[in-house]
């Protein structure tokens, strides 16, 4: 990186901390594009983040989650709190391309400065969350945001989830997921902390808000945070002073319980994680689609002198690595 | 930042009820590699400045079909002056007079697509013309 680049991330990260809205949003594309820049960035911009509260709604497509954030904004507004949004949205894996339509459903944001919404294409991020999603929610905390919500419809790579990038999870789900409870991704019902039935005045919401109970004696453990099941209707805000009163308490508990501490150490340790995978990836890349690797190895392979167990040991073992597992 | 796909906001201002258009090119944008932030119908010039703020976008694409872009597309380009986002590209589409394109190319918009424009036209001026390598550090900062 230049002298001239480091001054000007110098001077992009003083107008981010004095709340310029222009220069946040010029930093959070620092951070996608994946550059030296954005890396210099982060690292700069670190010891001023923590304030924030990161709040994680995740759930299946179309269950209400972009009106659900828009509705809480208002909400926090009402208390004086300033918001963050990150909507997170998966990308066409053919073409690149992505279409963020989240922001349709936020309207909070029109002409209020206390609200900033950015929908992001995560590329390069299996489902969308990743490292990129870590640094951008960091980098609208240290902009002065009281509340960053991230929205995803789900999984990350790397080991990245919602539950690495955010501090309280609501899993949303709705009365048409019907008997879907047993279905569910996985750890998702451990990793939420609060269960959300949303569109609450259609029919099924008393059945499906019953499945999210049992679900939440089977995830609580004995002397930890009970998982509260709420019913919103999120299109005309019923309900939605409840959830932002149970993601408060829930911020509350962390405060007072070893358990905020101990999930702000598995946060910070997810992005060394994928900090260190990213690298390794992109190194071990290069070194597999690289024309000298492969023509020296692939004839071999067609001709049946070598197998691919072998030509994997002995790429391994020229780049200094051990197998885990020695024959 | 030469990696990253071109971003664009599509915007639909005035008080039309229809949007179809504008979702096609949204479409047409994402299947040529682009990112396609999309806001929905009534959009005030405002709304439409603060979005092409919060997301940064490269380019920004109006569309109205109900006459009002005379007076509501030339504010949406004064609001993103006056932050510093000069650079933005901007086209348009929906129904737009001759004359009345004429006028909105010297205010500042860099291309109008009318009814007849096809997808592939709108695509290639857009690939050709979006400004890549915005500066990082000064953005709005004048200088
Ligand atoms: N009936 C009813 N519909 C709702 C409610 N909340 C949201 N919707 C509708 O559900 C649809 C999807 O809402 P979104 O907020 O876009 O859902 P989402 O989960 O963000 O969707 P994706 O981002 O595509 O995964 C929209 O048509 C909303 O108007 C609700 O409380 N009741
Ligand atoms: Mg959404």
């Amino acid at each position: 990186m230049t002298a001239e680049s480091r001054h000007d991330i110098d001077d992009l990260t003083d107008r981010i901390t004095l709340g310029d809205r222009v220069a946040l949003a010029r930093g959070i594309s620092l951070i996608e594009s994946g550059d030296s820049e954005g890396l210099a960035l982060s690292e700069k911009v670190f010891a001023a983040g923590g304030r924030a509260h990161l709040i994680g709604i995740t759930g299946p497509p179309g269950v209400g989650k972009s009106t659900l954030a828009d509705a809480l904004v208002r909400a926090y507004r009402t208390r004086d709190l300033t918001v963050a949004v990150l909507a997170v949205d998966p990308v066409s894996p053919r073409t690149g391309g992505a279409t963020l339509g989240d922001r349709i459903r936020m309207t909070a944001a029109s002409a209020d400065r206390g609200v900033f919404i950015r929908s992001s294409a995560a590329r390069g991020q299996h489902g969308g969350l990743g490292l990129t999603t870590m640094q951008t929610a960091r980098l609208m905390d240290v902009a002065g945001y009281d509340r960053v919500i991230i929205e995803t419809v789900g999984t990350g790579q790397d080991g990245v989830t919602i539950g690495t990038v955010a501090a309280t999870i609501a899993l949303v789900q709705t009365p048409n997921s019907g008997d879907d409870v047993q279905a569910l991704k996985a750890g998702i019902l451990e990793i939420a902390d609060i269960y959300v039935v949303n569109k609450a005045e259609l029919p099924g919401a008393d059945t499906m808000i019953e499945d999210l109970r049992e679900a939440a004696e089977a995830a609580n453990l004995p002397d930890g945070w009970r998982r509260p099941v709420v019913a919103t209707t999120a299109a005309d805000g019923s309900g939605v002073e409840g959830l932002v009163a149970t993601i408060e308490a829930h911020r509350a508990y962390l405060r007072s319980s070893p358990e905020g501490e101990q999930r702000l150490a598995g946060r910070l340790w997810a992005e060394v994680q994928a900090l260190v995978h990213n690298e390794v990836r992109v190194a071990v890349d290069r070194y597999m689609t690289a024309p000298a690797t492969m023509h020296a190895a692939i004839p071999a392979l067609m001709a049946g002198r070598a197998n691919p167990i072998q030509v994997a040991r002995s790429l391994l073992a020229a780049r200094g690595w051990t197998p885990t597992r020695p024959n | 930042m030469e990696n990253r796909p071109i971003r664009v906001l599509i915007a639909k201002v005035g008080l039309d009820g229809h949007d179809r258009g504008a979702k096609v090119l949204t479409r047409a944008l994402r299947d040529a590699g682009m990112e396609v932030i999309y806001t929905g119908l009534h959009q005030t010039p405002e709304m439409v400045v603060e979005a092409a703020i919060q997301e940064d976008v490269d380019v920004l694409g109006l569309s109205s079909l109900s006459g009002a872009h005379a007076t509501l597309f030339p504010r949406v380009i004064e609001g993103l002056r006056a932050v510093g986002l000069g650079d933005i590209l901007i086209v348009a589409g929906g129904v737009i007079p001759a004359d009345d394109a004429a006028e909105l190319k010297k205010a500042g918009v860099a291309a109008v697509f009318g009814p007849g424009t096809s997808l592939a036209t709108s695509i290639a001026f857009i690939k050709e013309h979006a400004p890549r390598n915005r500066r990082l550090s000064h953005p709005g900062g004048g200088s």
